[in-house]
């Protein structure tokens, strides 16, 4: 990032360095971008999050204080780069909402996904498929005769529930390397340390949320 | 009836080629439902009266599984159209506000405009609970401050710094871009690129 070096200058209170910092901005960016690359909802970054908002806070309230003073040249590099992290922190949570409208009803009916959502998201998803089935049935879902009325039944239990799509493959770096990998039954691959790979994401779900993989 | 979900394909199709929110068919609504009903009583009358032969004829066995893959065909048409019209509702909310422009909400059946609104309520609490306004920065932020032209009076704003600022017609200003990205959407202002 072209402004780091102002970051370092942001003299934070109450944190053990600047480093610190730019070390939940980095997180914050590659949560955001595997958020953004990953076909389903990643855990949420519920400390992260929380942390980078608080520095967004504090930082908001010290630069209105150098505003009141007569804005600087710094002033407005720190204005600008904190609005950098503030799209990133929307960002964030936007691609997860996208992610959780579409997938709503999968969401909820799978109850190892629904531990990767914050309360708040979790409730959102509850009010959201409620909203939905509500329109819809009250649209045209009601006149119809009793039996074909399930939103989510076709045929078999459940069949009309959007999920996301693992069969699709995505570019990722390895963070630590994990050696052999297999892939399916036929084939497998050797991760390294600091390599880029275009593979199927299936597989490697759950090297993306034990973070020894990046998606890029 | 010519073919069966032709009518409820009409408005589908209707639906995917238009640019705006083409008027909610309330009619052809209806009259798909209708068909389902028609149809479902249909395959239940060939099942209650000969049981037998849609078992065993093939000609009363097609046309059981003809009518009932109708039925279900129109289903499924109804709710990717109104499916689809929810997308578009809530794609306004985040581009364009809180409230409907003129020709959409003249566009949308009683119960569209509820939704949007119960949408929005939905929206507006999640983003308390984050306390961050999520509609804001749709596109990475590049200048903390741009210059605007006021298309239509839009009286009197305040700004995040607090100052009053009142836009009427053609004047330009030089504001905070975040004070302002949401009229730009509207269309209230344009942005003025040199």
């Amino acid at each position: 990032m072209a402004l780091s070096s102002s970051q370092s200058s942001w003299g934070l209170k109450g944190h053990s360095g600047a480093a610190v910092q730019n070390n939940d901005i980095e997180a914050l960016k590659q949560a955001w971008l595997n958020e953004k690359f990953s076909p389903h909802v990643l855990i949420f970054e519920d400390a992260l999050v929380a942390r980078v908002s608080e520095d967004v806070k504090e930082q908001e309230d010290v630069v209105a204080g150098e505003l009141d003073d007569g804005a600087t040249f710094m002033t407005r590099l720190k204005q600008l780069e904190l609005e950098r992290v503030k799209y990133l922190l929307r960002s964030y949570y936007r691609t997860r909402l996208r992610k959780i409208e579409k997938f709503c009803m999968y969401i909820l009916k799978n109850p190892v996904v629904r531990t990767r959502l914050s309360p708040a998201e979790l409730e959102y998803t509850q009010r959201y498929v409620d909203l939905m089935a509500e329109h819809l049935n009250e649209s045209f879902l009601n006149g119809l005769p009793e039996k074909l009325r399930d939103l989510t039944t076709q045929d078999a239990e459940d069949d009309m529930i959007p999920a996301p799509n693992f069969d699709t493959h995505v570019f990722c770096k390895v963070v630590d390397t994990i050696g052999t990998f297999q892939l399916d039954q036929d084939s497998s691959v050797d991760l390294e340390e600091g390599e880029l790979y275009l593979l199927p994401f299936k597989p490697i779900r759950d090297l993306l949320l034990d973070q020894s993989i990046i998606l890029i | 009836m010519a073919m069966y979900g032709a009518d409820a394909l009409e408005v589908l199709k209707e639906l995917s080629t238009a640019t705006r929110l083409p008027v909610y068919r309330a009619k052809s609504v209806s009259k798909a439902v209708d068909e389902v009903i028609h149809l479902h009583a249909e395959v239940l009358a060939i099942l209650r009266e000969r049981p037998e032969a849609a078992r065993n004829d093939a000609s009363v066995t097609a046309s059981v599984i003809f009518h009932h893959a109708a039925l279900l065909r129109n289903k499924r048409i109804m709710l990717a159209y109104h499916y689809h019209r929810m997308q578009y509702l809530q794609n306004l909310r985040w581009e364009v506000g809180a409230i409907l422009p003129p020709d959409v909400r003249e566009a949308t059946s009683a119960l569209e405009t509820g939704f949007f609104s119960a949408y929005d309520r939905l929206l507006g609490d999640y983003m308390t609970e984050v306390d961050l306004n999520l509609t804001e920065d749709l596109t990475p932020p590049k200048d903390l401050f741009i210059e605007v032209r006021v298309v239509q009076d839009a009286g009197t704003i305040i700004t995040e710094a607090g100052d009053e600022l009142t836009l009427t017609r053609n004047s330009t200003h030089y504001l905070r871009r975040s004070d302002v990205e949401h009229l730009i959407r509207q269309g209230v202002v344009e942005h003025i690129v040199h």
